[in-house]
């Protein structure tokens, strides 16, 4: 292994050029609403194919790394989430930018990002074999009560309460139902269009949930500007200060890094799952662990929701890389266009990767360390020029923002008719703003749907028509005990603590 | 009338889910479904209907509480700071991005997005006609040459044929 690792760093070397790259394209596609990594993986797979294989699988890596990254800067300063796992940014980055404080926010996510990259990267050097192992006893049953961490979200987080919370995640499930049966090929809730036989466009529901619904609340309320450089109301946190302080703010918060970051990784590494899975996973968790007074702040502008959201972002490419170079699983559309890239040059996939191109493995898994680098500088040029979004008028903004979010719908399948998708969840997210249901309830329910149905449908057919499944394994017993451990745990913990307080008191 | 304008707001979303949600619940019990599908949905369905029923009467509780209140009423809707005329300045947009979409095809993405950008603009009462100009103009070359060009989004190019690639 030590040969192995040192031919790696060497043939990395002789190829790192090709990382600031990477990231610099994946910053640009994350930041366009409904461009995905894999989507651009895809489109660039004639030029991975036409390079050495190490450059192709370099230029990949960073390219889904800087994505992960980039897709931060739509979330914290129009609310448009680049990808589905950058939702979770937008929680609390909208809110800080519209206290002026996008600088400060973007410096957050710029270090938590960085510090993702690194904990995916050493956790991918160091545990692959482990985690892969351990991944791959995760059946059907076990990723659905996973999900279900993804989904208690919107019990902990509902600013409307807890049963438009859980109505609107329900709702949101059963939309993800909407074209073609996963397990039995039949059609639902179609009425018969064609464009939806498929499925329902989801980047199209995202970006009309939350893009075009604040662009229809900005036209309501008739708003000039975000903010004012003049607003005394508002402090404003300008230029490099204002990042920088934000970089350093990310380092008061050890455990929501390393938790997030270790969720990323343990969550990456499961096939199927994803940055989307993650991020929702890390912030229900953040939201459970914090204390009850910080527990207001979170969706009103928490730096640990960031920290929480970009951290899991960036971790999950790390764990992403295990399953694929260990096992030759990918976990992920980006990954499986790796996977395409390794087979094309006639890599060995599977656990001897390592014992046949070692050297490559080693290198992609080395170029993390880089592109964490370049994430941090690349980010923090980009930063500069980005928060200054919020001071431009916003009347001038809007026709542009539309544009955008209308070719976010189309971007994906390149049909019309999804443009006609994000209108219309535009204005069902612009009513639900406007009674307080939480939309992203509803767009985590779309999102996590298919994947929860295909695996609940498996579990139920593995288990014979019976629920068995869900609760005989291990495993699942665990992830139960956790699961419920979620809800009960920390307000029980808080209650043991003051009351050991209150007793030390006394005496 | 008068019910629908006091709460229309507040039933549109649970209307639409349970629209949607007896739909799939009809369709699974007439069409070709098996059994674990029908299981899937009526476990998403039935809940869902039941916390719809709940989130609207705790609702419907919440508005005849504050009935009385002017300050809550306010509250209550998120569209209290609304300045006049932003439900038409909303559906002026809405109907701008609709009218796009179907116009697409003939009029192609250049022509199209130009249009749509300059009547956002008027919709949005931004009056300034040159900045208005210089805006559409440059937002239909980024959909040119960054969609189409760069990310080879196949946008229709509607009477410009000479576009076609």
């Amino acid at each position: 292994m030590p040969d192995a690792l040192f031919e790696g760093l060497q043939l990395f070397l002789a190829n790192f050029w090709i990382v600031p790259i990477g990231v610099l394209i994946g910053m640009f596609v994350g930041g366009m609403p409904g461009l995905t990594s894999s989507g651009t993986l895809a489109m660039l797979l004639p030029v991975l194919l036409v390079l050495p294989p190490q450059l192709g699988l370099l230029l990949g890596v960073s390219l889904y790394a800087g994505a992960e990254m980039g897709n931060s800067f739509p979330s914290v300063m129009l609310n448009i989430p680049g990808t589905a796992g950058g939702a979770v940014t937008a929680f609390d980055g909208f809110p800080l930018m519209k206290e002026g404080r996008a600088a400060w926010a973007l410096g957050i996510c710029i270090m938590a990002s960085v510090v993702g990259a690194l904990i995916g990267g050493a956790a991918s050097l160091t545990l692959s074999p482990q985690i892969a192992a351990v991944a791959l006893r995760f059946g059907p049953a076990e990723i659905c009560i996973v999900i279900l961490f993804g989904l208690a979200v919107i019990a902990q987080l509902s600013s409307g309460g807890l049963a438009k919370g859980l109505f609107v995640g329900l709702f949101g499930l059963l939309l993800a139902t909407t074209g073609t049966d996963p397990t039995f090929g039949t059609h639902r809730g179609t009425f018969g269009i064609v464009y939806l036989f498929d499925r329902l466009p989801v980047i199209a529901v995202l970006v009309g949930l939350l893009g075009f619904s604040e662009v229809l609340v900005y036209v309501e309320k008739g708003l000039s500007r975000l903010l004012r450089p003049g607003d005394e109301q508002v402090e404003h946190h300008i230029g490099l200060a204002g990042i920088v302080s934000g970089l350093k703010e990310t380092f008061k918060y050890p455990w929501e890094l390393l938790r997030g970051g270790a969720i990323g990784v343990g969550i990456g590494a499961m096939p199927g799952a994803g940055a989307s899975v993650a991020t929702f996973v890390s912030y229900q968790q953040a939201v459970a662990f914090a204390k009850p007074e910080r527990k207001q702040m979170f969706g009103k502008g928490a730096p640990e929701g960031l920290i929480a959201a970009d951290v899991t972002n960036n971790a999950v490419v790390g764990g992403a890389l295990v399953p694929l170079l260990t096992l030759g699983i990918p976990g992920s559309g980006s990954m499986a266009v790796l996977l395409v890239v390794m087979t094309y040059h006639g890599m060995y996939v599977g656990p001897r990767l390592f014992q046949f191109s070692g050297d490559i493995a080693y290198a992609v898994l080395l170029s993390q360390f880089f592109a964490a680098g370049f994430i941090l500088v690349i980010g923090t040029i980009l930063a500069f020029f980005a928060y200054r979004v919020a001071y431009l008028n916003l009347k001038m903004m809007v026709p542009i923002i539309s544009v955008f979010c209308l070719m976010g719908g189309f971007a994906r399948n390149n049909f019309l008719f999804d443009m006609g998708v994000m209108v219309v969840f535009g204005c069902l997210g612009y009513v639900m703003k406007k009674f307080n249901y939480p939309v992203v309830a509803m767009l985590l329910g779309v999102i996590l749907g298919r994947l929860f149905e295909r695996e609940f449908m498996r579990a139920w057919r593995i288990g014979l028509d019976s629920p068995e499944l869900f609760f005989t394994s291990t495993i699942a017993q665990i992830l139960w005990v956790l699961f419920v451990f979620t809800f009960v745990g920390p307000p029980l913990l808080r209650y043991l603590r003051r009351k050991m307080r209150s007793g030390s008191a006394a005496e | 009338m008068q019910f629908l304008k006091s709460y229309g707001g507040i039933l549109l979303v649970p209307v639409l889910a349970l629209a949607y949600g007896a739909h799939a619940l009809w369709e699974l019990t007439t069409g070709p479904f098996q059994y674990a599908t029908i299981v899937y949905t009526y476990v998403i369905a039935l809940p869902m209907l039941l916390l719809g029923a709940v989130s609207v009467i705790q609702d419907l509780r919440e508005k005849e509480k504050s009935s009385g209140s002017e300050e809550a009423t306010a509250g209550a809707e998120a569209g209290g700071d609304t300045s006049k005329g932003g439900g038409r300045r909303v559906a002026l947009v809405v109907l701008l991005s609709l009218i796009l979409i179907a116009i697409l095809p003939f009029t192609g993405y250049l022509i199209g997005f130009f249009l749509f950008v300059l009547a956002v603009l008027w919709a949005v009462e931004l009056r300034n006609w040159v900045a208005s100009l210089i805006i559409a103009a440059i937002m239909a070359a980024v959909v040119h040459f960054v969609f189409v060009g760069l990310l080879g989004q196949d946008l229709p190019v509607g009477i410009l044929t000479f576009m076609e690639r």
